[in-house]
């Protein structure tokens, strides 16, 4: 297909859509609250990398400004500027460290490679975050986090990758005896093979596994005072992503491979506090579980997902409820910065939902688009 | 905090008939590549250890006692390719029948991804 059949079927696309939204939008009823599960639905993050950082995702904060204290001294710092001179906690704060790194233990890369307990050691990480609970008001939530990583394939692993292995070594460069004396010369040559295969790992960083877990409890103080703290609840979650290898992912045409991705995550939350929007006094304290899979496909030209969710809440506002969600969607390159995307969902449960009306979208995106929609 | 890191230490060696040791430990894993040398009184070079990536720490017989190494110089030159960002440290110690009797170091580097810096520890013993 030409470029400009391609792009006059998409705007076909684009205006059959439109008339689909338009007529969907006409026939619904005037919105009604929200119900808790779908609520909850609309909090499914597809997106939760293995790398999330509990203590941030459990107040649901994304801080621009992290410290990662490095000694106990540091981290200790960080954690009395936490805390004013009367005891209140300062909102806002966003810690995250790993405590084992900050000794000489096992983390040299000979045991990191050989032992599984190294490894844990060293990818063990602890966060601290705190968050104003309700705006306009003095009350402070805060979140300490705990992560383990607790499996990785060496693919996945930027201190295990044989690919890295051997393109160290393809760039060595002999250490003559003239370098006993005299300055040290320059270490990076230029153009460095190192840079780009490091930059390669990085890009193909959806390969191989990892599987994570996290617990993140959870306390709220009405007055901010750090003596005035009490127990909320807690969030627990595990994550898994895998994804092919560069010999097993499928190829479109003769050279480009198709990377493939499989994610999934388990989560438990409990004792979260929830208002109803509508009735600022109408508020619950909910459990909720979470259950959530997504595979992915991409490559250059071509990127495309399929996910599902499933949420079960007990307590909240309106009592014990559940209901799932599922979307797919394929993007298409059919031009330099120029992407056919098609996406497709369909959302479940809470009761209110009353037709359950399959949404279809599509939309040609021009412009900026060396960023697909789809890809990660 | 600087481009690489280049260290002298003077090692005061215990009198023993035991063999030296060096190996190196870092703060983080990162693939390290490096050769020892040792310089006789004269300024003889003898090679030791053969340049190669090591899985540290990897003790490395430097072949004689500490009462024959006094006098020489040891020279650990190499190269840190970084695959993750921030600090490391590198520091080169030296052990005599299983027991550190010295340590050269840490030097400490700022590791950018994709970087590769250079380290030379000198060690002087007496």
């Amino acid at each position: 297909m030409s470029i400009k059949n391609s792009a006059l079927f998409a705007v076909i696309l684009c205006s059959v859509a439109a008339q689909h939204l338009a007529s969907a939008q006409v026939a619904s009823p005037a919105p009604a609250p929200l119900p808790v599960p779908q609520d909850a639905l609309s909090t499914i993050n597809f997106d939760r990398a293995p790398g999330a950082v509990p203590a941030f995702d459990a107040l649901g904060l994304s801080p621009e400004n992290v410290s990662s204290p490095s000694t106990p001294r540091d981290f200790a710092g960080d954690l009395i500027n936490g805390v004013d001179r009367n005891g209140v906690l300062q909102n806002g704060l966003a810690i995250e460290t790993a405590p084992f790194r900050w000794f000489w233990i096992g983390t040299s890369i000979g045991e990191y490679r050989t032992n599984p307990f190294a490894r844990w050691a060293y990818n063990f990480s602890v966060s601290v975050a705190t968050a104003k609970a309700v705006e306009k008001s003095d009350a402070v939530q805060l979140a300490i986090g705990f992560k383990e990583v607790l499996w990785e394939s060496a693919d996945h692993d930027p201190y295990r990758n044989s690919d890295l292995d051997k393109a160290a070594r393809a760039g060595s460069r002999p250490f003559s005896d003239d370098l006993d004396s005299g300055p040290l010369p320059e270490s990076v040559s230029d153009p460095n093979p190192w840079a780009a295969a490091v930059e390669e790992f990085y890009k193909n960083k959806w390969r191989g596994g990892i599987w994570t877990a996290a617990i993140a409890p959870t306390w709220n103080s009405e007055s901010g005072e750090l003596s005035d703290l009490t127990e909320t609840g807690f969030t627990v979650w595990t994550a898994f992503a895998y994804g092919l290898p560069k010999n097993w992912s499928p190829r479109i045409g003769s050279k480009n491979p198709l990377n493939v991705q499989f994610a999934a995550e388990l989560r438990y939350r409990n004792g979260e506090h929830v208002t109803d929007p509508n009735d600022k006094m109408h508020i619950a304290s909910q459990n909720s579980f979470l259950t959530a899979a997504r595979v992915r496909v991409g490559s250059d030209t071509f990127n495309g997902f399929a996910e599902g969710g499933y949420v079960r809440v007990w307590h909240g506002l309106n009592g014990d409820d559940d209901g799932w969600r599922g979307a797919l969607g394929v993007e298409k390159r059919i031009a330099p910065n120029v992407w056919l995307v098609l996406s497709a969902g369909q959302q479940f449960g809470g009761g209110s939902v009353e037709g359950n009306e399959l949404f279809v979208l599509s939309s040609l995106r021009f412009g900026t688009a060396d960023k697909a929609q789809f890809a990660k | 905090m600087p481009d690489n890191i280049d260290l002298t230490c003077t090692i005061p060696l215990p009198d023993s008939a035991h063999h030296v040791f060096v190996q190196l430990e870092e703060t983080r894993p990162e693939r390290v590549e490096y050769r020892i040398n040792l310089r006789d009184p004269d300024n003889n070079v003898i090679h030791v250890v053969p340049q190669n990536f090591y899985d540290i720490p990897v003790p490395h017989d430097l072949g004689r006692s500490t009462n024959a190494l006094r006098g020489y110089k040891m020279i650990c030159v190499g190269e840190v390719k970084f695959a993750v960002s921030g600090p490391w440290q590198l520091r080169c110690e030296l052990r005599v029948n299983d027991s550190l009797v010295s340590t050269c170091g840490p030097g400490a580097l700022n590791g950018i991804q994709g970087t590769v810096k250079m380290f030379r520890f000198t060690c002087i013993f007496v």
